[in-house]
């Protein structure tokens, strides 16, 4: 994995879907003191956020491009692609990329057959599925030996 | 070749209905299962209770990259992946998307998913078409091949309005008359329009919407 994300004071993130996982990243970034911008439809998620919490918040349909011009995405330097559903976060994913022509993106995926979708598009992935089999196959494998 | 629809409900039965009226080959491929039961009742189509964006279901539909594939889905991220899909995978050229989000329109365009439609941008410029523009033109002669003769009403916002006919450019067209007042003036270069004035117009048909942009300004 060569891909790296810069992570400088003052540079601007954008984080889509504040649930349980949004909020944690959104959360970070803003006490490490960088400018956050969350985008969630349910307004109720912002209380993910801790009190702390120094960035804006949007609601409203992430995969909306008038929504993304309100968060000024195109300025972004990082992307963070959170919410809980895959074809949602592939079209984010995919319009942050290709119409404003932003390259720093990370997406979440479920279904480990989509990431072939983002690995098409040269688009960073995390995958919990995957990072939970792998986990667990470990705990198999080391079962086995003893 | 056949047709394959994925989701939507009223606008996948119509088209479906009409292709098989065609004598197309139609698969159909919906999440609802209720909706699956109406639609095997009512059309001789291959029905498939699913997703349509998940592989699993596409791979049981043998698809051809001859087929024409159109996802109709409500919400854009889904048609998006199902296409997506039906290009990179399936080789099928012909993957049809329905925009819900006129916006999205040039998104798709971006991401490789050319060939599209939209209903709401379809019906925005009709609506346009016959609330702006027609309101002030009258049509004088419809019949012949590459003519066309109109009336345009001006007024205060036209941008022709209080001008001189000399500085007023008009690509391959005339303004044959001025009706001002009930009567009428042939009009030369000095002549002022005013507001109020109706214009005849003589174009090539073709230029009839550059004639429109002169006269009436970008609508």
């Amino acid at each position: 994995m060569d891909f790296k994300i810069p992570f400088k004071k003052s540079f601007y993130y954008v984080v889509f879907g504040c649930g349980r996982l949004g909020s944690i990243i959104a959360n970070e970034l803003s006490a490490k003191g960088h400018s956050v911008v969350v985008i969630d439809r349910d307004e109720a998620s912002f209380e993910n956020l801790s009190f702390d919490f120094t960035g804006f918040t949007l609601i409203g349909e992430a995969n909306e491009i008038e929504q993304m011009r309100e968060a000024k995405i195109d300025k972004a330097h990082a992307v963070f692609v959170l919410t809980p559903d895959d074809n949602t976060n592939i079209m984010i994913a995919l319009t942050v990329k290709k119409y404003f022509n932003v390259n720093n993106i990370i997406a979440r995926v479920y279904n480990p057959k989509n990431i072939k979708t983002f690995a098409k598009y040269k688009i960073e992935i995390v995958c919990p599925t995957m990072l939970a089999s792998n986990r667990l196959k470990k705990f198999i494998s080391k079962g086995e030996k003893q | 070749m056949k047709v394959i629809l994925i989701g939507g409900e009223e606008i996948s039965y119509y088209l479906g209905r009409m292709f098989l009226n065609r004598g197309y080959k139609v698969t159909m491929v919906n999440k609802k299962p209720q909706y699956c039961k109406y639609l095997a009742k009512k059309l001789k189509a291959l029905i498939i209770n699913g997703d349509g964006t998940d592989n699993k279901v596409l791979e049981q539909l043998e698809l051809k990259s001859d087929d024409v594939f159109i996802a109709l889905t409500p919400r854009d991220q889904d048609n998006l992946v199902a296409c997506l899909a039906a290009r990179e995978i399936y080789k099928i050229e012909n993957a049809i998307s329905l925009i819900n989000d006129p916006e999205n329109l040039e998104v798709f365009e971006k991401i490789g998913i050319e060939k599209t439609v939209s209903p709401v941008s379809i019906m925005a410029k009709a609506i346009f078409a016959s609330s702006t523009v027609e309101k002030h033109i009258k049509s004088l002669l419809t019949d012949s091949s590459d003519l066309e003769i109109f009336e345009i009403d001006i007024n205060e916002s036209s941008p022709v309005s209080r001008k001189q006919l000399k500085n007023i450019e008009i690509k391959d067209g005339i303004i044959g008359a001025i009706k001002r007042n009930n009567s009428s003036i042939i009009p030369k270069g000095d002549t002022y329009i005013l507001p109020g004035d109706k214009l005849i117009i003589i174009s090539k048909k073709e230029m009839k919407n550059s004639v429109y942009n002169t006269f009436i300004g970008e609508t």
